[in-house]
């Protein structure tokens, strides 16, 4: 399959998943354990975001902490 | 009629004959016969035929102590089932290998952690305990290189430190109490030290930071096929041993919780494929620490079934790492890159572990991790479940793009020549994912295996919806970023600097100051410096680099130890 066709499978599953939740949320009315739940599309914008956190998070510890050249310990 | 088997001895015993058979065909049907007996026997046991579940069985009176080697209920059943299962494929997975004492050395380790797992007392506990240890360090030695080498000193000496902890707050319960059942100890919890001890040498097995570093550390050191052995069994029956003694401690909901972070956290920085596997290790192994600290009935069910999951999905990722591993001689990111094109197979197994440890819907990953999750939820912990909801973002992240992408994408062409692994290898991968697809569409033989009876359903529209919006979208800022991950060299330090640093100085320091106060006893005494110095080599003698040099050393340990212990044995 060529990239262009998987990219649009993606962005498709992207915007089927928002509709779906929000859907979901109109219908449905899940009983959720914590508010936050009650907003359509939270883990979309969780994972997003989320992400972007970890990445940041992890680049920095590493490159201003943690990261060593190789033979450090030797 | 036969009392009982123990499954973990027919392992143990049974791999001391390997290296007495010769042929060759012979020994590899044997290698794998063995952890089928096994399931057998687990079979049997949980039909009835030895009596029901729970009983116990093999009860021993040793100087007035009752040891009970057989305790058999439905959360020994479960570990063991998995333990047996995984074992089975791992065999198959190593049938090519030639080396008869890795062999031996797996099954004991294989079989010392069923010993754990059916332990019912705390002296049978410890004495598997220290097997588990010892047989898995010569999993990391057989590699035969100078890193693994040091590394499994350094296995060893987390591990040493671990057990004297363990045996030193045993020895103070039983002094205390009078008791050796192995039994919860969440009611005297802060009693007495000997609480804090047990719970530090389980915790280090656990690979709970920041006590975590020898399985970062060992793991990416050890054989191809010993390093899936060792995902298997030293965590995982540690997390049994929490549920079975700490089982709703909230010390170490959040310790768990924590570690599942904070794996990821350090994953994302990795350089080796089997290093950055290493770290979901211990990230996973945190929803179950989390699960056994939380306690409930839900939160234990999940943290059980994890731990079944997870010793599936985690074994296929580290033999699809391996498999790579074994044909390029290569682990690193900056050394691999468009491999698709010679490992389409190992890719697409591998991919089905990576799917799993994700939590997709479909795959075993998922019918487990949102069940602990979830239990976080239903006790209203919300830092708990923010800690573990974004965990599984970068558990997605690392083994399902940034690994996949840089071992058999990233590059137009591929870097070095490779070609499928052998055929039993393959096999091996097969059976695990068999089982993680398996599982992840019918858990109801998992789910009838856990401890409490489940009222869980996982295949919910928002549980399916949930995660697939969470992971569809971590996948934008990847793609993004996707350049900055190709793999730095770079080693990223961790909370072992603590020990290896600071004690290489301690040791230098000594020998300074040895030196110098023989120099100075030189030129006015004469006395001692002939001794000093001698004292002063001898401790660099010992690091010699020789495996034979090492065996010495230890096995002159053990002897001592051992006529010490009789002597005290006989004092008392």
């Amino acid at each position: 399959m060529e990239k262009r066709t998987l990219f649009l499978i993606y962005y498709s599953s992207l915007l089927l998943f928002l509709l779906l939740d929000i859907a979901l949320h109109l219908l449905h009315h899940p009983e959720p354990h914590f508010p936050w739940e009650r907003i359509p599309g939270f883990h979309a914008l969780f994972g997003f975001i989320g992400c972007f956190i970890l990445i940041l998070v992890s680049k920095s510890l590493g490159h201003y902490l943690l990261m060593r050249e190789v033979d450090y310990y030797d | 009629m036969i009392e009982w088997i123990h499954p973990g001895l027919i392992l143990i015993f049974g791999s001391l004959f390997i290296p007495l058979i010769s042929n060759r065909r012979v020994k590899q049907a044997y290698f794998v016969i063995l952890p089928v007996l096994a399931l057998i026997d687990l079979i049997l046991i949980s039909k009835g035929f030895f009596g029901g579940v729970p009983s116990s069985h093999w009860s021993i009176d040793i100087v007035g102590y009752d040891l009970l080697l057989g305790r058999v209920d439905k959360l020994s059943m479960v570990f063991a089932y998995v333990f047996v299962i995984a074992a089975l494929c791992m065999n198959v997975y190593a049938l090519h290998i030639n080396r008869d004492w890795e062999h031996v050395s797996a099954m004991l380790y294989a079989g010392s952690g069923l010993g754990v797992v059916f332990a019912g007392d705390l002296f049978s506990l410890y004495i598997f305990w220290e097997i588990m240890a010892w047989s898995s360090l010569f999993l990391i030695w057989f590699r035969g290189t100078r890193s693994a080498l040091d590394a499994g000193f350094r296995y060893i000496m987390w591990h040493l430190t671990g057990g004297i902890l363990l045996l030193a707050g045993i020895l103070i319960h039983v002094q205390t109490t009078g008791s050796i059942e192995f039994v919860s100890f969440l009611d005297s919890w802060g009693s007495s030290m000997a609480y804090y001890l047990i719970l530090l040498g389980f915790i280090i097995n656990a690979a709970v930071p920041p006590l975590h570093p020898w399985l970062t550390d060992a793991y990416p050191e050890a054989t191809v096929t010993g390093a899936v052995y060792m995902t298997a069994f030293t965590t995982k029956s540690a997390v049994y041993v929490l549920i079975r003694g700490f089982a709703g401690l909230e010390l170490i909901m959040w310790l768990g919780a924590i570690m599942a972070m904070y794996g990821v956290i350090f994953a994302m920085l990795q350089n080796d494929g089997r290093r950055l596997l290493a770290y979901h290790i211990v990230s996973q192994v945190g929803y179950m620490v989390c699960g056994a600290g939380m306690g409930t009935a839900m939160a234990i069910n999940g943290a059980t079934a994890h731990a079944f999951c997870h010793i599936l999905y985690k074994a296929l990722l580290f033999m699809g790492m391996g498999a790579v591993l074994e044909v390029t001689g290569r682990s690193r990111f900056t050394e691999l890159g468009g491999l698709y094109r010679y490992m389409p197979r190992t890719f697409w197994l591998y991919m089905i572990g990576a799917f799993s440890i994700s939590g997709f819907p479909l795959f075993n990953g998922f019918v487990s991790k949102t069940m602990t999750v979830e239990a976080s939820a239903l006790i209203h912990q919300p830092i708990v479940w923010f800690l573990l909801e974004g965990a599984s973002i970068g558990t997605f992240f690392c083994i399902a793009l940034k690994l996949p992408r840089n071992v058999w994408f990233s590059e137009e062409k591929p870097v070095v020549e490779a070609k499928e692994p052998p055929i039993n290898m393959l096999a091996g991968m097969g059976m695990l994912a068999a089982l993680c697809i398996f599982l992840g569409i019918y858990p109801k033989p998992l789910y009838d295996l856990l401890p409490y009876p489940v009222e869980f359903v996982p295949y919910t529209s928002e549980h399916v919806l949930g995660i697939c919006q969470l992971l569809f979208f971590a996948f934008i800022p990847f793609w993004i970023m996707r350049e900055s991950f190709r793999g730095e060299e770079k080693i990223v330090l961790d909370t072992d600097w603590l020990v290896r640093i600071p004690g290489r100085r301690f040791i230098r320091f000594c020998e300074d100051t040895l030196i110098r106060y023989a120099e100075f006893d030189e030129k006015r005494f004469f006395v001692f410096p002939a001794l000093l110095e001698r004292l002063s080599k001898s401790i660099r003698a010992i690091q010699t680099g020789y495996l034979q040099d090492y065996l010495r050393i230890i096995f002159a340990i053990v002897i001592i130890s051992l006529i010490l212990a009789s002597i005290g044995g006989m004092l008392i």
